[in-house]
């Protein structure tokens, strides 16, 4: 369904060049969940921006359903990292839901009744008419991705979601987002720096290596659904899995910075 | 809790009893300073005699003309100003073109004193009021100007991703997301242009005008009609007062979200 | 040509074509030259006025007032802000009071200094001083009333005392609001100063821009209202100096994560 062939994303400024995106393809199909982890700076979310439609490549393409991505589609939606810059502080929690649905053709009704089922699969309902800031980050993150689930989008970018989320809530809600995709239909490309989450959540995990980032390794995931934060973690293919991913990326790394070894472990 | 802070542990009744009853020995003394001589009264009739005139003032339609004909002006110059300041900023705060052309020009006429101009525009726009309606606008745009672009490119980045994940038009985009985020920064310009207005509408009748409470207040000043000069004083303050007290409500009312926002901290 | 260069030649842009629009317009008689000369002849009565010392000797006179009424505003501005901070009954006994004259526009105390005072430099240096204190009063309460809760904490951790705490933490922690209300009472000062020229004045600045007016001397009061305005420019620009090496520890030390 998505396919990306080559992407390449060079930055200029001001005369100094920087590889952002060195060249990277993989596809994603319906109903996937894939996860796509590398080392902090590697471009991952250059590179979501570029499949999202809000950058523009500087060399391959980006194809949705046979067509080359030019401008945001309605097919994709994002969900940023940084939940409290992206949610409208001036809007309640409907409101905030809402911003998804006024742009369509739906009836106010209609709208209003989409916002309310996602704020009810996001375990919100009850908090409609409150203000952003007067909920918690697990609440405000998870209002972000009601308002992503409200539009309806075939393809679900998520930049780092849990990241600036603590321990705790961040299992929460990565448990809360397997079953609210459960429910829901559509593909995921997560972007994430922790291991173990990608392994946790995903069909299938990309690693990316440092700039200029390519694809390094691809990893299918076995392990069984519904996952649970506690077997699935023990599961011994889930450590063979985590383990072959951490190799992989510091293998990459000692090998492309050689100045670098004689650091601590 | 910091003793430093709090009035030597009285209460808010106990502060405002001191706060009435400094104001009530202020305005005593006032009347006997008048009364006894001790000021001349030429310099300072007693205020009972200010008050009484105040009211007859206001009865027999003298104080309502003056008001109205300042208001009115006001309105019309900060309108022309917010128009401009409003639309112009924004095309500043979007675009790094524009603001590139016309900050500077902006940041050199800002701490002009507007006053300067008047005689200016009196040769060129007679004493009428559109002289003082383009003082004031030319005094009010500044603030509101700045502000607005300062608002309107300082929204964060991810609001306008977010805008544009959703496919918002442009005219979209403004409405639901930039003017909103900007608005704080925008009441702010817009708090301090109100003041302006003010201002600039009473030194505009002082110097050339028929009617107008700054007319009024000097021409009361020059005839000798000083209970009437200290009555247009006190009018004055009140009437700053309210307007800046109707602001403050309006703009809380409009900016609930963002003063909760500021004050609460995010984890 | 680097983009600092670049953005600052597109900044001239405006004037260029403002300075140009000056020139041809009276020239061209869209605008009646009698009332808007071409900027060039504005240029050279202003040049005629700075060589004769009449311009210089009237900015004199008005920095001369503005000087006055700023110190004196800055002085009763400061002590007063800090009395009503640190002591909180007279905070308690003037907030209301504060609070009832700080929204009258201050020009209304303009016929009362001319009633008092006459026409003269007194009445002048006392309206500035009166518009200009505001700002520096309130900035200097607020200045030591935002103080960090946690300094205060830290001077109680050190047992510093009352005053030792206002001298040595409140005071340089309020300092850069203070020196905020120092630059913007700098631009009101120098407003009050001119009206109160215009208004009444018999020398200054704005007194020679109305004679000028009056005169029908319209190239000589353009050449006035411009060195106002480059007065004006300059004040800012030397009070925002002062301020921003004020503010610069200040806003490095509160910055946080922001836009």
């Amino acid at each position: 369904m998505l396919e990306v062939r080559g992407l390449r994303k060079v930055f200029d400024q001001g005369g100094t060049q920087t590889v952002a995106v060195g060249n990277i393809s993989f596809s994603l199909g319906e109903e996937e969940f894939l996860a796509i982890v590398g080392p902090s700076g590697c471009g991952k979310t250059t590179l979501l921006r570029c499949v999202a439609g809000l950058s523009q490549p500087t060399g391959g393409q980006v194809v949705l359903g046979g067509r080359p991505v030019v401008e945001p589609p309605p097919e994709m939606v994002l969900v940023f990292q940084d939940y409290t810059r992206s949610l409208c502080p001036w809007r309640k929690v409907l409101g905030n839901v809402l911003l998804a649905l006024e742009h369509g053709v739906l009836t106010r009704a209609q709208q209003r009744r989409r916002a309310m089922d996602a704020l009810r699969l996001v375990a919100l309902e009850g908090f409609e008419n409150h203000y952003p800031w007067q909920l918690s980050g697990g609440m405000q993150q998870r209002l972000q991705i009601a308002r992503a689930l409200a539009y309806r989008a075939r393809i679900m970018l998520m930049d780092e979601p849990f990241g600036s989320l603590d321990a705790l809530t961040r299992a929460e809600l990565e448990d809360q987002f397997l079953a609210i995709w459960g429910a829901a239909t559509g593909s995921i490309l997560f972007v994430t720096h922790d291991i173990e989450e990608a392994v946790y959540l995903a069909d299938r995990v990309l690693i990316l290596g440092p700039r200029p980032s390519e694809v390094v390794a691809e990893l299918a995931i076995a392990l069984p659904r519904p996952r649970h934060q506690l077997h699935t973690r023990a599961d011994p293919r889930f450590v063979e899995y985590r383990n072959a991913i951490f190799t992989r990326i510091w293998a990459k790394d000692t090998a492309s910075a050689p100045a670098a070894a004689g650091r601590g472990a | 809790m910091s003793r430093a802070r709090q009035g030597a542990g009285a209460g808010p009744k106990v502060r405002a009893a001191y706060g009435i009853g400094t104001l009530a020995v202020l305005l005593a003394l006032w009347e006997a300073a008048s009364r006894a001589g001790w000021v001349p009264r030429r310099f300072l009739p007693p205020i009972s005699e200010v008050l009484v005139v105040f009211a007859r003032l206001w009865a027999d339609g003298a104080f309502p003309g003056h008001l109205g004909a300042t208001l009115l002006r006001m309105a019309a110059g900060g309108l022309l100003a917010v128009v401009v300041g409003i639309g112009l900023g924004t095309a500043m705060g979007y675009r790094r073109s524009i603001a590139e052309l016309f900050r500077p020009v902006a940041e050199f006429l800002r701490p002009m004193p507007p006053v300067a101009i008047i005689p200016a525009l009196i040769l060129l726009l007679g004493i009428g009021d559109g002289m003082k309606v383009v003082v004031i606008a030319f005094g009010c745009v500044w603030p509101i100007l700045l502000n607005t672009a300062d608002g309107v490119g300082g929204v964060h980045p991810i609001l306008v991703d977010v805008a544009r994940n959703f496919r918002f038009s442009h005219a979209a985009t403004l409405r639901k997301i930039v003017l909103p985020a900007a608005l704080p920064q925008i009441a702010a310009g817009l708090r301090v242009s109100l003041a302006i207005a003010f201002i600039l509408s009473l030194v505009s009748e002082m110097i050339g005008s028929t009617n107008g409470l700054g007319y009024f207040i000097l021409v009361a000043q020059r005839s000798f009609r000083i209970r009437e000069m200290y009555a247009g004083v006190v009018l004055l303050a009140v009437v700053g007062y309210l307007l800046n007290a109707c602001f403050l409500k309006l703009e809380a009312r409009a900016l609930a979200w963002h003063r909760a926002t500021a004050g609460a901290s995010t984890t | 040509m680097g983009p600092g260069s670049r953005r600052m030649l597109r900044g001239l842009v405006p004037v260029a074509v403002l300075a140009a629009a000056w020139e041809a317009a009276p020239r061209a008689g869209l605008v009646d030259p009698a009332f808007l000369p071409p900027a060039g002849a504005v240029l050279g009565a202003w040049g005629d006025l700075a060589w004769s010392g009449e311009l210089p000797r009237q900015v004199l006179v008005t920095a001369r007032a503005w000087a006055q009424g700023f110190v004196l505003a800055a002085v009763l501005g400061i002590a007063g802000g800090l009395v009503m901070a640190f002591l909180p009954t007279a905070r308690a006994m003037f907030s209301l009071v504060v609070e009832l004259l700080r929204p009258m526009p201050s020009v209304a105390i303009i016929p009362i200094a001319i009633l008092v005072l006459g026409l003269g430099d007194a009445m002048k240096v006392a309206v500035i001083a009166y518009a200009a204190l505001w700002p520096i009063l309130l900035n200097s309460l607020y200045g030591v009333d935002g103080v960090e809760r946690r300094l205060h904490d830290v001077a109680r951790t050190f047992h510093l005392g009352r005053w030792r705490t206002a001298w040595r933490i409140l005071l340089p922690a309020a300092s850069p609001l203070i020196a905020t209300g120092l630059r913007v009472s700098s631009g009101i000062a120098l407003i009050l100063a001119v009206t109160a020229e215009l208004v009444a004045g018999q020398s200054g600045l704005g007194s020679f821009i109305l004679q000028a007016q009056l005169a029908i001397r319209v190239a000589e009061m353009y050449a006035g209202i411009l060195t106002v305005a480059v007065l004006g420019f300059g004040l800012n620009l030397l009070l925002g100096a002062v301020e921003g090496r004020m503010l610069a520890w200040h806003r490095g030390a509160t910055a946080k994560e922001t836009a």
